[in-house]
Order: C-alpha cells, then structure tokens, then sequence
C-alpha cells in the first residue's frame, strides 16, 4: 500500500506539471505552426513582445487587477470588520457573508451572465455617462471587484478570527480614540489579511475569463491577456506565439502568487500565533 | 458610570461599523444581486416557455450528460486527490507545506493556458496518444468525454486537495493505533477510521468541485473538441454564439444551472462541515 | 510597527499604480476603430490609411459572426467599420444594427465586379459594400486521405469514414453543417421543412460516431499538423496552408457548396461614420484592394482590384471558382423564424446518439 501511495504521487506529480513542461518547450519551437516541435528559436518571443496588440493586452490586464484589487481590498476588508462587528446579529452577518462568499463558490459563468444582463439592459440609458456599458474598461473592473471582494473577505476574516476585541476596549481605557485604537491596535494585526487579500484579488484579476468574456461580450473590443488568448485559437494561422503567450501568462500569474506568499511569511512577527 | 460609557462606546462603534458595511453592500447589491434577479427575470420573459423548452429534449439531455460529466468528474477528482492529501499529512509537519506547494502551484497559472497544454497533449499526433499508442493503449484518453473529465480533474483538484488536507490533518492518530492493535489492515483502518473522520471534508470538496465543474465551459469547449455539448456550452452559444441569440432561453438555462447548484450547495452545507468558514487559512 | 508602514505603503503603491494605469492618452487625432476578423486586414494598408488621412486605425478581432452581432445587439458601440458575412447582414439591416451608407461618399464602389454591385442580402444596396468573398466544401490532408471524396454523399458515408480513425472535423456551425446534409439529400441550404431537416439530421446522426471535432476556430491548424484528415472547410483557409504545405487540398463537392462574402458596413451607432465612409472608399482602391486579397488568400469582389492579382492567383479555382463551379455553389438566405428549427435539429445532433463511443480531436 505504501509502495502503491508513492506510485500514485509520482503519477500525480507527472500530470501536474507535464502538460506546463510540453508548453514551455513549444514555445521555443522554430516551426511556424503552434502544434510542431522543429528546433529551437527565440524569435516568437521577439514577435510576441514588439506585439502591439500583446503589449496592449497585458496593459490592460494590468490597469484592470491593479484598480480592482485596490477597489475589493478596500471594500473586502470594510465587509469583514462589518461582519466581525455583526456577530451577533446572526442573520444579517450570514446574509452579508453569503453574499461575499456567493462570487467565490457558485459557477463563474452565472455571474459573468448577470453581469451581462445587467449592463446591456438594465444601466443603458441611465449610467451611461459613468462609462459602464458593455466591453469598456469600468465595467470589467465593477465585476472584477465583485469577485475579489470575497477573497479579501476570507482573508481579513481569518485574522479577525484571531483578534481579540478586549484589545480595543483595553486601548479606549488607555485613552485613544476610536480611530487611534483601531489604527494602532487591530489595523496593524489585520494587515497581513489585507495584503494577502490584496495579492489574491490581483491574481484572480489577472486569472479571470468568464466575467471578462461576458461583460466583454465574448471578448470583442476590450481584451484582457486571456482574452486575448482565448481569441488567439480564432487566428487562422496559430503561431507559435499562442505558446509564448501562454509562457507569459504562467509567468505573471507565478509571480503574483509567490509575492503574496513572500510578503505574507514576511508580514508575520516572528513567534506570532497565526 | 463609566460602565455606562464603555456600553455607549461599544453601541455607536457597532453603528459606525455597520455603517462601514454600506459601501459593500450597496457594492455587492449592485453587482450582484441585481445580475442574478436579472437572470431570473429575464427567463421567465414569457412566463414558463423558456423553461419548459430547457426541460424537454434536446436540452433535457445535454442538462442531464451536464450533471453525469460534473458528478464522474468530482468522484474522479476525489479518487487523485485523497491519496494526495493523505500523503501530504503523513510527512513530517516540516514537509507539509513544501508538498503541498508542489501539488498546488499549477493551479495559481492561468487555467486557459493549462487547458490549452492539455489539448497540445492529448491531440493525436501530441506525445501523450502517440506514447499511449505505442503501448498499446490506442485512443485511451483522447475521446472527447474523457479529455473533458481529464481537464476538469486537473483544472478542479485543488479544491478537493485542500479541505481534505483540513479535515485529514486534525485526524487523531491514537485511533489509527488503536485500530491497528486490535489486527486491522491498512484498507481496514482507513475505512473505518480515516473516512468516517474525513466525511465532511470529502463532502464539502466534492461539491466545492462539482459546482465550477456544473458551469464550466472552457473545458468542454477546448478539449470536447466541440462534441460534448453541456450546459455552459449552451448557455454560452444562446448568448453569445449564434446569429440569432436567443437570450432569455439562455437565461433559463442559467436558472436551471443555479438550481443545481444551489441544491449541491445546500447539500454540503448541510452535511460538510465548514464548507463556508473552513476555508479560511487560505 | 514599521511592517505595518510597510504594508500601508504597498497599499498605497497598489492604488497609486491603479491610478496611473487609469491616466489613458486623450486622442488628439481621429480614430477609426475597425472591428473585424482576425488577419483580414493588412497592416500596411491600414498605416497607409493613417498616413493619408492624417488618422490613428484603432483595429480589433472578433473571432465570428455571432460574436460581433452580440456586441452591438447588446448596445456596444464605438465601432465605426464591421464585416459581416452575407446572410448576417439580411439581419443586421432587419434588426437596425446598421447605418445606410451614402454611395456618393465611396465613388471607388465602381470598382465592384459586375456581380457584386447588387448583392440579394442588400437588395436596396445602401448598407454594405462587399469586400471578399469564398465558398465552403471539403478541405483534406491528400498524404493521409488516398481516396477522397468529390461529394457530400462521400464525405458523409460511413463506411469511408469509419477508417480515418475520427480524425475529421466538421466546421461549428447550424447553417454550414445541416447545410452540407441537405446539399446531400439533393435539397436547398435554405430548406426549412421538417421533413427534410429530420433526413438531414438523420445523415449527420449516421456520421457523428466517426466525426473527432465540431470546429470553427482550430481545424485549419489541426489540418496542418496532422491531427485531422478530413474536413468541412472554408476555401481560403486552404489556400493559406497550401503556401507551405501542398499536401492539403480543397473540393467543392458535386452536390455544391456553399458561397459567402464579407461585406464593409458601418454600424448604426458609430462614432465616426464620415471617417468609416473615408475608409471604405480608400480599401475598394484597386491597389490597396489587391493588396489585402493577396495576404488574406479570399477572392475580392473588386473587379478593377483582380487586374493587379497574378494570373495564378486568378485561375486558382479554390479562390475564384469557374463559371462552372458557381452552378453549383449557393448563398445562405435569412431564414427568419425558421432558424429556430435550424438551431433545434443542430442541437439534437451535437447531443444525439452516437456520442457514448465518439472519440475527439480535443
């Protein structure tokens, strides 16, 4: 049994990463077709990068994570002191949480849809003037930010979890205001949710396909880089470029994750119970 | 005296939170519940019609294959991970997290792209079927059902993985011994002991993998190389994929997917234990 | 302490760098947002356009039809050029997607080819001005596929299918493929009697169990490496491959295909339909007109552009099908209420029997 454990981890190890390994190797292929393995070139990574449309792309992923990380960790970690406040107001704790958590569990693709519904329909003639119709950039960001308010959420929770409340009453008998106690005593030990909720919602920004497909409508006009991924399979010549970009986008996301990790471990006090 | 300011304190701080939970509110109200009260609005556009035509034939079967796909692929997915995860808690706590980083990088890369490497395996002229070929193993998992479970298996793991490793990890080891000194077996003990004790965490992951799946259709669309019609798929195409797009049809079909996932939902609420709060160390 | 200031920094460098991304360059010259198919127009063209009229091409891809017609169904705007295909446009005038277009602003319209100066699916001729058209029919790997098949009842016949071990593929589409059934049968694409769309699904039905792929986006790349032999293609995608590999060949079965064109319209709420109008005018140039046909390997329905195209490119059959072989090619009709029952039956065949064992391209 130990033996058939082992196998069964290699075997699992060998599916993970695989299909990641064909995916860098092809992106170095010299041949003009994306699904042939001929020497070696870096040249579609020269095309890809002097790519406007490339280039274009990753901007626009970028400016998209960055405002609507900055948005849902804001209004992420407002939801879970709300909630942490609202303990005891069982029902409207659990109906604000549900909401928070709806985002994360249900199927992405309902949510992409109510958000198609909703600015094709519902905001076109009045909220126009905000920018927020179909494909344009507002839009893309109000359901990124719907998605990642529930990871910050998560995240600040787990530190609340840990916090106790005696601190601030302990601070208000010491004489701080209600702001400074909630700036010197719990914000500095919620931090680390924050920023990891942060970091988390940049990567489900930069990961995201379903809601900016169809708040995009199928990805026409405004392209994120895995919209513009998705659309690369239309081209009528695949190059070799969908690999490279595929390579970037392994890279970016890679990155992101493991700065939430470095600055999480490093945000925590050393001997801190977490 | 001072009781009594400590109390008021404590009221309007509570107020002022409250007011705190306004702006997120009237967010999420605005993003979301309006989105999905437009879905169901929009499928009972012409009373029942749409929703009679989603339950009857051709759709009654690509709903019904849907379900069958998500359930195969979650007891599947189940099947990969346990083993996983129950080799990830029998390393020494200094080696956990480092395991479990292994199994769980690939997920933080973007998912299109890791479907996107799979359907360059497995075409057939791409070095899995043509490896499998040659062992003999012809076809073995490029049919467009199992290349769909395939990708749905690796595109879902983590969410398997991870509560299992919640559940597995607070598992009392004296049981285990105590099960072992009264003669029983490997299989013996982890039926007996490791299931019982990781129900909730296999019930909460399997249906924290088997909603996405319920709705997903990158998967489907890449790697079903077109001949697997689900739910997703039709729900997309009546949006977005045909000349005449036949929106509240889709948006049925929508109400349809949140029934089922709404029911799978309550399920695991019911029965796996944690299923909202227990992800928490995330 | 100091991680705390740390941390609030980090913060505030992710909103200070949300708040620089946001800073977008105002335009200070005329933009002309071309929403097209991907690799349909050719770069140089476009920097020519910008250069002459002293304007900034904005050019972005939709993958298809649907695609586009769900964007500017849905309200989008801020497109001044599309390019549907024929039938699309029957529906784009019938629903209002689409501006008139004053002919007086495009005088090079008179370099249209005879046949295209009245085109069924504009019968007023006030919306659209065709750009290029070609036909759909059977594109194979003549490497793997020693007996191919000249006609829909051949590509269609099980028995010839069964030994290409699945690796056929058949384009995503209700039109094209019940279409190619029904062209089977000895029927009309644009029948919509029940009858004849149940024999036409039971054909499909008989072919499934051997068809890997239902495809639109990635057969031709497929084709290219070997993973399909067979398929239900568009002409100029073969043409293009054929630049590097001989090998894949096109038929137009005996029963007929079909034939299409894509058409410049200017959608009914562009920002800049006088730059659009501009635009349309400079492409149906000759010279820049046989520029784009000569990178996008269709036929262009600009008679004065064909002069300027080598006389191979001309003669080529695939790109310019004989007088003989358009007897046999069709347009798609707009079928109104009928597409309903088109889009049903195709559903019936994607979910029918047959798919327990199909095996898939993936």
């Amino acid at each position: 049994m130990r033996h058939a454990l082992k196998v069964h981890v290699a075997l699992v190890t060998l599916f993970l990463y695989a299909p990641l390994v064909v995916l860098v190797v092809y992106s170095f292929s010299a041949s003009r077709f994306a699904l042939r393995m001929e020497g070696f070139t870096l040249e579609w990574y020269r095309r890809a990068l002097s790519n406007p449309a490339v280039y274009k792309a990753v901007v626009t992923s970028f400016s998209v994570a960055f405002l609507s990380a900055a948005l849902s960790t804001g209004l992420g970690t407002a939801l879970a002191l709300a909630i942490h406040s609202l303990r005891r107001a069982k029902v409207a704790g659990k109906a604000l949480l549900a909401m928070g958590a709806f985002p994360l569990l249900a199927p992405e693709i309902v949510l992409g849809l109510g958000l198609l519904l909703f600015f094709s329909r519902f905001l076109r003639p009045s909220l126009l003037l905000w920018g927020l119709e179909l494909g344009s950039f507002p839009s893309v960001v109000a359901g990124h930010v719907t998605l990642g308010i529930g990871y910050v959420m998560y995240t600040v929770r787990a530190r609340l979890e840990h916090f106790d409340d005696a601190q601030l009453l302990a601070a208000h008998d010491l004489g701080a205001s209600r702001p400074e106690a909630f700036w010197t005593v719990m914000f500095p030990q919620i931090l680390p949710g924050i920023i990891a909720g942060a970091c988390l919602s940049l990567a489900v920004s930069l990961d995201d396909f379903y809601v900016s497909y169809f708040v995009s409508v199928g990805g026409s006009g405004f392209q994120t880089l895995p919209l513009y991924f998705w659309n690369l399979q239309g081209r009528q010549a695949l190059t070799p470029e969908i690999n490279v970009v595929s390579t970037l986008l392994l890279g970016f996301s890679f990155l992101f994750v493991l700065s939430a990790f470095v600055l999480q471990k490093w945000l925590r006090a050393p001997g801190e119970v977490t | 005296m001072k009781a009594r300011t400590q109390k008021h304190t404590a009221v309007s701080a509570s107020r002022k939170v409250s007011f705190l939970a306004l702006a997120p509110l009237a967010w999420l109200g605005a993003f979301l519940v309006v989105p999905l009260g437009l879905i169901l609005i929009t499928g009972f556009d012409s009373g029942l019609h749409h929703y009679a035509r989603a339950l009857q034939p051709p759709f009654s079967s690509v709903i019904w294959s849907s379900v069958v796909l998500a359930v195969a692929s979650s007891v599947f997915c189940l099947g990969v991970a346990f083993p996983v995860a129950w080799f990830v808690v029998t390393r020494t706590p200094r080696w956990r997290a480092p395991w479990l980083a292994v199994f769980l990088t690939p997920f933080l890369l973007n998912f299109l792209v890791r479907i996107y490497a799979w359907f360059v395996l497995l075409r057939p002229e791409g070095a899995l079927a043509r490896g499998l070929g040659t062992l003999g193993f012809q076809g073995l998992l490029t049919s467009s059902q199992s290349a769909v479970v395939l990708g749905l298996v690796y595109s879902y793991m983590p969410f398997l993985i991870l509560p299992l490793y919640a559940v597995l990890e607070k598992l009392d080891w004296r049981q285990l011994e105590a099960a072992r000194d009264l003669g029983a077996n490997a299989w013996q003990q982890a039926w007996h002991v490791v299931v019982p004790h990781a129900r909730p965490g296999i019930l909460a992951g399997l249906v924290l993998v088997f909603v996405p799946m319920m709705g997903e259709y990158c998967v489907p669309r890449m790697l079903g190389g077109g001949m697997i019609s689900t739910l997703g798929t039709q729900i997309e195409s009546q949006f977005l994929g045909s000349v005449k797009p036949n929106w509240p049809f889709g948006a049925a079909l929508a109400g349809v997917l949140m029934i089922i996932v709404g029911a799978a939902l309550t399920l695991g609420f019911k029965f796996g234990k944690g299923l909202l709060g227990g992800r928490d160390d995330a | 302490m100091k991680k705390a200031l740390v941390g609030v920094l980090f913060l505030a460098a992710l909103a200070g760098g949300a708040f620089l991304f946001l800073k977008q360059a105002p335009a200070e010259v005329p933009v002309l947002n071309l929403y097209i198919w991907t690799d349909y127009a050719d770069k140089e063209v476009l920097a020519a356009f910008e250069k002459e009229y002293g304007v900034r091409v904005n050019e972005e891809n939709y993958p298809s039809n649907e695609a586009m017609m769900a964007k500017l169904k849905a309200g989008g705007s801020g497109y001044d050029i599309v390019v549907p295909s024929d039938y699309v446009v029957a529906t784009m005038i019938q629903e209002n997607l689409l501006a008139p277009l004053d002919k007086s602003r495009v005088p090079n319209v008179v370099n249209l080819a005879p046949e295209f100066r009245q085109v069924a699916y504009d019968p007023t001729g006030t919306y659209v001005v065709p750009y290029m058209f070609g036909t759909t029919g059977i594109a194979y790997n003549a490497s793997k596929i020693t007996n191919p098949p000249k006609s829909w009842a051949e590509f269609f016949d099980a028995t010839r299918l069964a030994g290409l071990e699945k690796r056929v593929s058949l384009l995503d589409d209700p039109r094209e493929v019940l279409g190619a059934a029904l062209k089977r049968n000895g029927k009309s694409l644009n029948t919509t009697d029940a009858a004849s769309l149940e024999e036409a699904k039971q054909v499909l039905l008989a072919a499934k169990p051997h068809i890997g792929r239902i495809d639109t986006m990635s057969y031709k790349d497929l084709l290219a490496s070997g993973d399909v032999w067979l398929a239900h293609s568009y002409s100029g995608e073969v043409s293009k491959l054929r630049l590097t590999n001989p090998e894949i060949t096109f038929v137009i079965p005996q029963e007929g295909g079909t034939i299409w064109a894509d058409n410049l319209a200017i959608p009914a709420n562009a920002p800049n339909k006088e730059l659009a109008a501009k635009f349309i005018d400079f492409v149906m140039r000759p010279d820049m007109n046989a520029k784009l046909a000569s990178t996008n390997q269709y036929a262009t329905a600009n008679g004065e552009a064909r002069k300027l195209l080598a006389p191979e490119v001309l003669a080529n059959p695939n790109i310019y099908p004989t007088a003989e072989l358009r007897e046999r090619l069709e347009w798609f009709a707009d079928l109104g209420e009928a597409t309903e029952a088109v889009d049903t039956a195709w559903n019936e065949v994607r979910a029918g029997t047959g798919s327990a064992e199909t095996t898939a391209v993936p």
